[in-house]
C-alpha cells in the first residue's frame, strides 16, 4: 500500500521540480555572491577615490562663486543656487573689486557677487586667499546646445528653423552670420550651403538680444547617427 | 468489499494527488517568472571598460562622466584639457562662454578635449549625443587665473 502510494507521489512530483528549485537556490546563492563582490569592490574604489579627491583638494586651488549673504568675524557666508556655503578668511587674504583694485574686507557688502579663490582644508573648510568682486553676468554661460532637425531653411536669409529632438512641440528661429562656425561632426568646416532640411544638427544658441523668438548660433555640427530617421521617405513611383 | 474500498481509496488519490501536483506546478512556473521579470538585466553601455549590472527599473541620470579637471578648479594656464567618459562613439560638445568645442568619444566611450578657457570663471556646457539621438548633459565650473594662489 505505501509503495503504491509513493509510487504515485513520484507520478505527481517530478523529479524535474525539485531539481529546477536545487537548481535556482544554488543559482540565487551565487549571484547574492557576487553581489556582495561587487558592492565591497565598489564600495573600496569609492573610498580610494575619495581618498584621493581629498588629498589632490587640499593641494589644488578651488573656487567658490556666489552672491554674499552675509559677513561677520572672519567668515563670508554666500548664496548660491539656494546653496548656502561659508568662506573663512585672513590677513593674507586679498581682497580685488570689480576695477581689479585692492580693497579692503570693509569694502564687502551683502549682495555683491564675488569669485573666492583658496584651498580647502582637511575639515573641509574653505580658506580664501583671493576674494574678487565680480558681476553677476561673468559666471553665466548664455549658450544653449540644442540637438535638432532642420525644419526649413531659408534660401534668401541666413535663417533656419531647428525642432529639438528631445521636444519637437518647440522650435527654434535660429540666425547665423559671418562669424557662425559650420563643421561635419570629424571637425571638417563647411558652408550653409551644405545644410539642408531633414538634417540632424547640433546648434550652439544665444537669444537675440534685439528680435524676440530668434536666437544667435556661433556653431552648428552636423550629425549623422545610426538611427533610422522618423519622417517617412518618399519613394518614387515607376 | 475489501477490493471496492482499495479502488476507491487508489482513485481518490489519483485525482487527489493529480490536483495538488498541478497547482504546485502551476505555482513553481508562476513564481519563477517573477523573478525573472525583477532581476537585474545587464546593460552594455561601457561594455569594454567594465561590465555592469544595472537593476532594468535603474534611476537615470547623466551619462556623461567628468574625469578632470575636478569641478571648481582654479588653473593657471588658458588652455586645458577635459577627460571624460560616456556612452562609445558619441559626439562630445564643450560650450564655453565664449567658445565651442567638440569631438567624439572612442568606442570605450572615453573622450579628451582640449579647450581654451576664458579669463576668470568659466561655466562650462558639455552635451554629449549618442548615435541613438540621446542627449546628456552636465555643467563644469572652471576658473582661469594667472594669479598665484
Amino acid at each position: 500500500m505505501y509503495l503504491l502510494l509513493s509510487f504515485l507521489l513520484s507520478l505527481f512530483f517530478p523529479n524535474q521540480i525539485f531539481a529546477k528549485e536545487a537548481t535556482a537556490t544554488a543559482s540565487t546563492s551565487d549571484k547574492n555572491l557576487t553581489e556582495e563582490v561587487r558592492e565591497m569592490v565598489a564600495k573600496r574604489v569609492k573610498e580610494i577615490k575619495q581618498n584621493d579627491t581629498n588629498s589632490s583638494s587640499l593641494t589644488t586651488p578651488k573656487s567658490i562663486t556666489g552672491t554674499i549673504s552675509k559677513i561677520e568675524n572672519s567668515k563670508i557666508i554666500i548664496t548660491d543656487k539656494n546653496d548656502s556655503k561659508t568662506i573663512t578668511f585672513s590677513e593674507d587674504t586679498v581682497f580685488i573689486d570689480v576695477k581689479k583694485n585692492k580693497i579692503k574686507i570693509d569694502n564687502l557688502k551683502s549682495g555683491q557677487v564675488i569669485l573666492s579663490m583658496g584651498y580647502y582644508d582637511q575639515y573641509d573648510n574653505f580658506e580664501a586667499k583671493r576674494i574678487v568682486i565680480i558681476t553677476s553676468e561673468s559666471i553665466e554661460n548664455k549658450n544653449e546646445i540644442i540637438f535638432g532637425k532642420i525644419a526649413d531653411i531659408s534660401q534668401t536669409s541666413n535663417v533656419l528653423i531647428l525642432i529639438p529632438i528631445k521636444n519637437k512641440n518647440t522650435q527654434y528661429q535660429i540666425k547665423s552670420d559671418s562669424k557662425t562656425k559650420i563643421v561635419d561632426e570629424n571637425g571638417n568646416i563647411l558652408t550653409i550651403s551644405k545644410l539642408k532640411s531633414g538634417q540632424k544638427i547640433v546648434a550652439v544658441i544665444q537669444p537675440d538680444a534685439k528680435i524676440a523668438n530668434t536666437f544667435n548660433v556661433s556653431h552648428i555640427i552636423t550629425f549623422n547617427s545610426n538611427s533610422t530617421s522618423n519622417s517617412p521617405t518618399p519613394t518614387p513611383k515607376k | 468489499m475489501i477490493k471496492e474500498y482499495f479502488i476507491a481509496i487508489i482513485l481518490g488519490a489519483i485525482l487527489g494527488f493529480g490536483v495538488t501536483g498541478s497547482f504546485f506546478a502551476l505555482h513553481q512556473n508562476n513564481t519563477k517568472q517573477n523573478i525573472t521579470t525583477i532581476s537585474p538585466v545587464p546593460t552594455n553601455t561601457q561594455m569594454s571598460t567594465q561590465v555592469s549590472i544595472t537593476p532594468s527599473i535603474s534611476e537615470k541620470k547623466s551619462s556623461i562622466d567628468i574625469i578632470s579637471p575636478e569641478n571648481n578648479t582654479v588653473l593657471s594656464t588658458a588652455k586645458t584639457n577635459i577627460k571624460g567618459n560616456t556612452k562609445p562613439n558619441s559626439l562630445i560638445i564643450i560650450s564655453t562662454p565664449s567658445q565651442t568645442f567638440s569631438d567624439k568619444s572612442n568606442s570605450n566611450g572615453v573622450f579628451n578635449i582640449n579647450i581654451e578657457l576664458d579669463s576668470g570663471v568659466n561655466f562650462i556646457k558639455i552635451s554629449s549625443i549618442d548615435s541613438d539621438d540621446n542627449q546628456e548633459e552636465t555643467e563644469l565650473n572652471l576658473t582661469y587665473s594667472t594669479t598665484k594662489i
